[in-house]
């Protein structure tokens, strides 16, 4: 049941930085140069990558344990 | 003459690794094609990141760059980065199904788990028809290359058949073995390079800033949200950040990867590393291809892919730029090798060894997959002779084709009760469908803005919902049936 919880957490997680990717909320701004001469929101992307590379590095490390498939053996009984 | 001398260095490189390979490897096809399941943590971040960055990455990523701007930037590095995840979703129970039932290719895993030969034939054959264009992306980029550098003087079929023949010496000799310890060396020198390839052109141009404030000035277009010609809307964004989800996974020579772990471990490390190297390694070849529309103002079409060679020519010593572009011949090398290697496994195992000689020797196989990997370059060579579209236009349809084979992936790893049929019928409707909005007989209007890969894909989901439904129901009823025939 805690498991189950914290995979349904994990997925959350996961979803929410897929939406994240969709900025659409940018899409009609100005565009700001920044640093280098990109565009500033390029900053944005790179935030967002090295967040997802926390998340993961984190989910290895406390939910995707060695021995199981997916938390549950459910898909294995076709 | 220094810069043959520098290609030949790097391509005898490649062919030593390839002798060791096949002096470690062990004659059975577990090695040749997955080198015995043994992979370690640092070689498999290698393998799986060298393995996904091909041409495409070196020169489609900078033709784009050029026609679309920063943009493409933003989709294809969080796009890619979120790839990381199918190594665990995917990847980590393919790898346990392989290890425990012994499977070599992706048809393999997906014909046991429903137990269908038809599926396994439907899946294999999709597999190999949208991973010949992907493969032929690869030679198309080399006599590109090649082109380039020597300013015509090796034409640019001639050029694809000579780096190819190469590559194919070291795949034919060490399989897997080999393909993964290459995958380390070219994984190094693609990142090496591509950040020599910057510092060069931006240096020539005054500096990254300075170029990027001409380009700004005559095309500003390349730095706004939506890229050039407004390329990008919200609705084909949401349909690119999908395509690149849903079908990296499944090119063969990716989902063959989650095989050859050592353990766990090493997917762990790939997966988290993954998204740091997007955020930093795409940035090269994308702000190449939009520096370019400082010495190049007026390129159009398949042209435009060829900006990264063509801006090494203008702006580095010819030495320099032939060392860049061995990053690059690295990259399509990394990735062609493997694409080879997978469908030849492919081949041997679903094809020859279930329908031609169930009881070939262990010898027979990795002999005739070595003969598959000959015979499938020369496809490749043929494909490449006259390339259609723009690199960027090839990949996204072989994408698609591939991403349709998603929904019957999951099916086989975390679905109960799925029949057989529904993947059937799910892929060849989401393959129909791909060809009806490719040729226009399907209104394009039907996608609703966004990719058609989006109504596919819902319909393929949909299909496989409605098939485990329609099981379960059957099985009720003749629960029920049983029931009342057999009272208590």
């Amino acid at each position: 049941m805690i498991r189950k919880s914290i995979r349904l957490a994990w997925t959350t997680i996961f979803v929410a930085m897929f939406l994240l990717s969709l900025d659409y909320w940018r899409w009609d701004e100005a565009v700001i140069i920044g640093l280098l001469g990109l565009p500033r929101w390029i900053n944005y992307f790179v935030l967002l990558q090295l967040v997802l590379a926390g998340a993961v590095f984190l989910f290895s490390r406390t939910y995707w344990k060695d021995t199981d498939g997916s938390g549950s053996e459910k898909g294995d009984d076709h | 003459m220094i810069s043959f001398f520098i290609i030949a260095l790097y391509l005898s490189v490649t062919v030593a690794v390839g002798i060791y390979g096949h002096h470690r490897g062990q004659k059975n096809p577990d090695d040749y094609f997955l080198a015995s399941r043994a992979v370690g943590p640092l070689v498999m971040l290698f393998t799986l990141t060298a393995t996904n960055f091909s041409a495409f990455f070196f020169l489609g990523f900078a033709g784009a760059g050029y026609r679309i701007g920063y943009s493409y930037y933003g989709i294809m590095s969080f796009g890619t980065a979120l790839v990381a995840l199918s190594f665990y979703f995917i990847g980590h129970k393919a790898w346990k199904l392989g290890k425990q039932h012994g499977y070599i290719t992706p048809p393999e895993l997906i014909g046991d788990r429903f137990r269908s030969r038809t599926l396994k034939v439907v899946f294999l054959a999709f597999m190999v028809i949208f991973t010949m264009p992907y493969l032929a992306i690869q030679p198309i980029g080399a006599g590109y290359l090649l082109s380039e550098l020597t300013g015509g003087a090796v034409p640019y079929f001639w050029g694809a058949v000579l780096l190819t023949s190469f590559m194919v010496l070291y795949v034919f000799l060490g399989g897997m073995r080999s393909v993964a310890l290459t995958d380390v060396i070219q994984g190094i020198l693609i990142v090496a390079l591509i950040v020599l390839a910057v510092s060069i052109i931006g240096g020539r141009l005054g500096g990254v800033a300075e170029a990027n404030e001409r380009v700004y000035e005559i095309k500003p277009e390349l730095f706004s949200r939506e890229g050039a010609g407004e390329f990008f809307t919200p609705r084909r964004w949401f349909s690119f950040m999908v395509l690149f989800l849903f079908a990296v996974p499944m090119f063969p020579h990716v989902f063959m990867r989650f095989f050859i772990p050592r353990s766990p471990s090493s997917l762990k490390l790939a997966a988290t590393l993954y998204p740091i190297v997007t955020a930093f390694l795409f940035f090269g070849p994308i702000l190449i291809g939009v520096m370019g529309h400082v010495t190049f103002p007026n390129l159009v079409g398949n042209d435009s892919d060829q900006i990264l060679p063509m801006m090494l020519a203008q702006h580095a010593p010819m030495w320099l730029a032939t060392l860049v572009m061995v990053g690059a011949l690295a990259a399509f090398m990394s990735t062609m090798d493997s694409q080879l290697l997978a469908l030849s496994s492919m081949l041997t195992r679903d094809v020859y060894l279930e329908f031609i000689d169930r009881g070939a020797s262990i010898e027979k196989q990795v002999k005739l997959g070595k003969v598959l990997v000959v015979a499938l370059l020369v496809v490749g060579l043929i494909i490449a002779y006259r390339p259609p579209d723009t690199i960027f236009d090839i990949a996204t349809e072989a994408f698609t084709g591939l991403a349709v084979l998603f929904p019957t992936t999951i099916a086989a790893l975390y679905l109960k009760k799925v029949p057989a049929w529904s993947c059937v019928l799910s892929i060849l409707t989401g393959q129909l469908l791909l060809i009806g909005f490719h040729y226009g007989v399907i209104p394009e209007g039907w996608s609703f803005g966004f990719l058609p890969l989006i109504p596919i894909l819902a319909v393929c989901f949909g299909i496989i919902v409605a098939g485990s439904m329609l099981a379960g129901m059957t099985e009720r009823l003749n629960d029920r049936t049983e029931g009342v025939g057999h009272p208590a």
